[in-house]
């Protein structure tokens, strides 16, 4: 579903990702890690054409995304870490106008399916900057999924949610991916990716360092735990926790 | 095309929704709905009277008048081509909105379609403010038929579409070319902003000894703005139409019809072709990532500061030194501080080619009281723009100022010092060129440095006391801040002081000097009394709101 080809992105002297080969097949759930600067929040944006590659070809479905943005763009939904909602409509009003964008203005039934299963009833008609933090974060999932997208990009799902909206969307993630969606997510909440990963990458410093299922970077790593441990283990060569905390 | 409308039909939706559901203050609409009129009754007026006193000119007024108009749209031109150039350059590459658009399955041209659109109609709010009570004066005065308007409204279209387009194209290829960052754009816009202003500045002041000769001196003054007349510009082509359709030459007013009809068409297309290569990897640059900067050097400057404040509490002096490096390191900040001083600054130090200036002592203080107000309207905006958002802009953070030695009166007069210091430094400077170069007398430097004073301490206060007392912490928007009921209420209450204060100390001035209906003993006398009022209301205006915002902003609950 997603693959990239020698994917380099560089701002000025900086090399934000470098020299990506990476493949999602589909109705994976691939969870991408990294330290803060890594490079994912930038892969990602790449994936969604969102910024143009320095060099290397990204393919979505098949189709390239520099040269078939339309194309890729009506088969992706994508949820940023801080997601865009017009303030001014209504949240039922701005499901509409992803429908209407996505040229499905006769499936209008589908915006109640998912303001039901995102629990916004009652909330529908209000503007949406009334909406709370975590009502908002629902929003924006219930947008990036009634278009049925066959892949889904999201860049850290559980900001803002309580215990139970985050068991939801967990949920909904399995019972996408079983109907054959891909969904492409990258998170700092480790628990959450060794509870839902098929696989896990971890990019630091642009480079794809390690590839596999949470039993395969345990093995790479030489580390029986928790993906944090895992984590912190192959991270560790570029970024050691400072030992001595005294001031 | 079905995607293009749609997008504007939900653009119209978020209108109509802003208006059925505000729940914001009425009496800021209101305010500003009166200003606005205000505005623009007040500019009608001040166009019907120079028409009228160009009457004074016998058998070249009509001419004069009619060559006004074209220096009117080629200043018109400049200021859209600046307006599209900055507007263009937060709508087309504005984040959050635009990030969302391109991950829609959306046309790039669509996309740059719509927010051209968008550039062109925050763009040129200033023509409608300035061009309509320009142009139904220019229509009453010379008592034009009705549909004359309707040709002006008509062809304002396409100018102004020319006009946006030029400024957009420098955005596009800026952005695109040299992946520039937003404070870039701004320092080349206000570069090519200035490049015009300052020729016409100089084309004012470097007139020749101008003839006696009241023809003579006309033709000298329009032989030097001949760039106005310029065949290949768009202000000379909707002048002319015009013009032509007044005198009855209707081929010709089609003739330059067509021209800003063809050239609009040429350029908007231009622009929707060039947009297809050009704007994503524009948008791509301006997200520019995390571009390595070289680390700040330690600014020795800020170790003299800090040294020159030595005798400020050390949480007094984090404070300030906190706000003047933020201050300093945004571009946005003091790029616009310097746009407005600078050209007052320019305009003043040329007065001295103003050799009518000298002719009466009242015309001269005329001049100089004229000055002391647009100083003061001038400070007055920058002191609402720049510091009535400071309070709400330390947002949520301002709980750990107040944890620290600070408490919320300290946090407010500290704000309100340095603001009425700075503010002091730069008019101070001001008006003593403005005395210096008018030659002005010792008694009006002394009372024209006791009035900025004033002035300083009553916007200062104003701006920080009601910014304490109206505190948005929701939003790190200093221009949604400013827009608050508050932020109108600052703009009421300052304008009013300001010219209260101006008004209040011409009057001994103009009954001295003009009037001539007291002598210079009673003028004296006079002025001492109106100097006490200044004072006791600038008490007031300092006191009021300071202790006003103290008190709310101490009991706000986070």
């Amino acid at each position: 579903m997603i693959k990239t080809v020698n994917l380099t992105k560089k701002f000025g002297e900086v090399i934000a990702v470098n020299n990506l080969n990476l493949e999602v097949k589909k109705g994976e759930l691939f969870v991408f890690l990294g330290p803060n600067g890594a490079g994912k929040t930038t892969t990602i944006k790449l994936i969604t054409g969102l910024l143009k590659p320095t060099f290397g070809e990204i393919y979505i479905g098949g189709f390239s995304v520099q040269k078939e943005y339309k194309k890729v763009k009506s088969i992706i939904g994508y949820i940023p870490d801080s997601p865009f909602l017009y303030e001014k409509l209504t949240g039922r009003e701005f499901l509409e106008f992803i429908l209407d964008i996505y040229d499905m203005s006769e499936e209008k039934k589908k915006i109640d399916y998912y303001l039901e299963i995102f629990d916004l009833k009652g909330m529908e008609d209000r503007l949406i900057e009334e909406y709370s933090h975590g009502m908002r974060q629902k929003l924006a999932f219930a947008s990036a999924m009634i278009h049925e997208p066959q892949l889904l990009v999201i860049d850290e799902p559980m900001v803002g949610l309580d215990p139970k909206s985050a068991r939801l969307i967990k949920e909904l993630l399995r019972k996408k991916t079983k109907e054959g969606v891909t969904v492409f997510l990258s998170t700092h909440t480790l628990p959450v990716a060794e509870e839902l990963a098929d696989r896990i990458g971890i990019i630091d410093e642009g480079r794809l360092i390690s590839i596999g299922t949470f039993e395969e970077l345990k093995k790479l790593a030489k580390v029986e735990g928790s993906l944090e441990d895992v984590f912190l283990k192959l991270t560790e060569e570029n970024e050691s926790i400072p030992t001595n905390l005294e001031i | 095309m079905k995607v293009f409308l749609q997008i504007w039909r939900y653009k119209f939706r978020q209108v109509k929704n802003s208006i059925i559901f505000y729940r914001g203050s009425w009496f800021k609409v209101w305010v500003v709905t009166l200003f606005s009129l205000s505005f623009m009754v007040g500019m009608y007026i001040l166009f019907w009277e120079g028409f009228n006193f160009l009457k004074i000119l016998p058998l070249i007024s009509t001419m004069v008048i009619n060559r006004l108009l074209y220096i009117f749209f080629l200043l018109i031109f400049f200021l859209l081509i600046f307006s599209g150039l900055v507007v263009s350059y937060s709508t087309l590459f504005a984040k959050g909105e635009l990030d969302f658009l391109f991950s829609l399955p959306l046309n790039y041209q669509t996309l740059f379609t719509i927010k051209f659109l968008e550039s062109a109609f925050y763009a040129s709010w200033a023509f409608l403010f300035i061009g309509f009570p320009f142009i139904t004066a220019y229509g009453v005065f010379n008592r034009v038929p009705l549909f004359f308007y309707f040709l002006f409204l008509f062809n304002a279209v396409p100018f102004t579409l020319i006009s946006i387009s030029a400024g957009v194209l420098i955005t596009l290829l800026l952005s695109r070319i040299m992946a520039l960052k937003r404070w870039r754009i701004y320092i080349i816009g206000i570069g090519i902003l200035l490049i015009p202003i300052f020729y016409l500045i100089y084309k004012f002041v470097s007139l020749p000894p101008l003839s006696p000769n009241v023809f003579t001196m006309v033709k000298q003054v329009f032989q030097h703005f001949r760039l106005s007349q310029y065949p290949y510009l768009p202000s000379f082509w909707i002048s002319k139409v015009l013009f032509s359709y007044l005198q009855k030459d209707y081929a010709n007013a089609i003739r330059y019809l067509l021209y800003l009809f063809g050239v609009c068409l040429f350029s908007c297309a231009f622009l929707f072709n060039l947009s297809k290569c050009f704007y994503f990897p524009a948008f791509s640059n301006s997200r520019g990532g995390v571009q390595v900067k070289k680390p700040l050097k330690k600014f020795n400057l800020w170790k003299v500061i800090e040294k020159l404040l030595f005798f400020l509490p050390s949480s007094w002096r984090g404070m300030v030194m906190k706000d003047i490096k933020t201050f300093l390191r945004d571009p946005r900040q003091w790029s616009q501080f310097l746009i407005f001083f600078g050209i007052l600054g320019f305009y003043i130090v040329n007065l001295r080619y103003y050799r009518f200036i000298r002719l009466s002592m009242g015309f001269k203080l005329l001049v100089s009281m004229v000055n002391l107000a647009a100083m003061g309207f001038i400070l007055c905006t920058l002191t609402i723009r720049f510091m009535y958002p400071q309070i709400s802009l330390e947002g949520r953070r301002i709980w750990l100022l107040n944890l620290s030695k600070l408490d919320y009166a300290k946090i407010v007069w500290e704000k309100f010092l340095l603001t009425f210091f700075f503010s002091l430094i730069v008019v101070f400077s001001l008006i003593n060129f403005t005395n210096y170069f008018l030659k002005n007398p010792p008694y009006f430097w002394a009372f024209s440095f006791f009035m900025i004073v004033m002035i300083s301490l009553g916007v200062s206060a104003l701006s920080v006391g009601l910014g304490a007392a109206y505190p948005d912490f929701s939003t790190d928007n200093p221009a949604k801040i400013v827009s608050s009921f508050g932020g109108t209420l600052n703009f009421v209450l300052s304008f009013i002081f300001i010219l209260f204060l101006v008004s209040l100390n011409s009057i001994p001035f103009y009954l001295w000097l003009i009037d001539k209906s007291i002598n210079k003993i009673k003028f004296l006398r006079f002025l001492r009394l109106t100097l006490l009022w200044s004072g006791a209301i600038t008490f007031f205006a300092v006191f009021f709101p300071l202790k006003y915002g103290i008190k709310k902003i101490s009991n706000i609950q986070m």
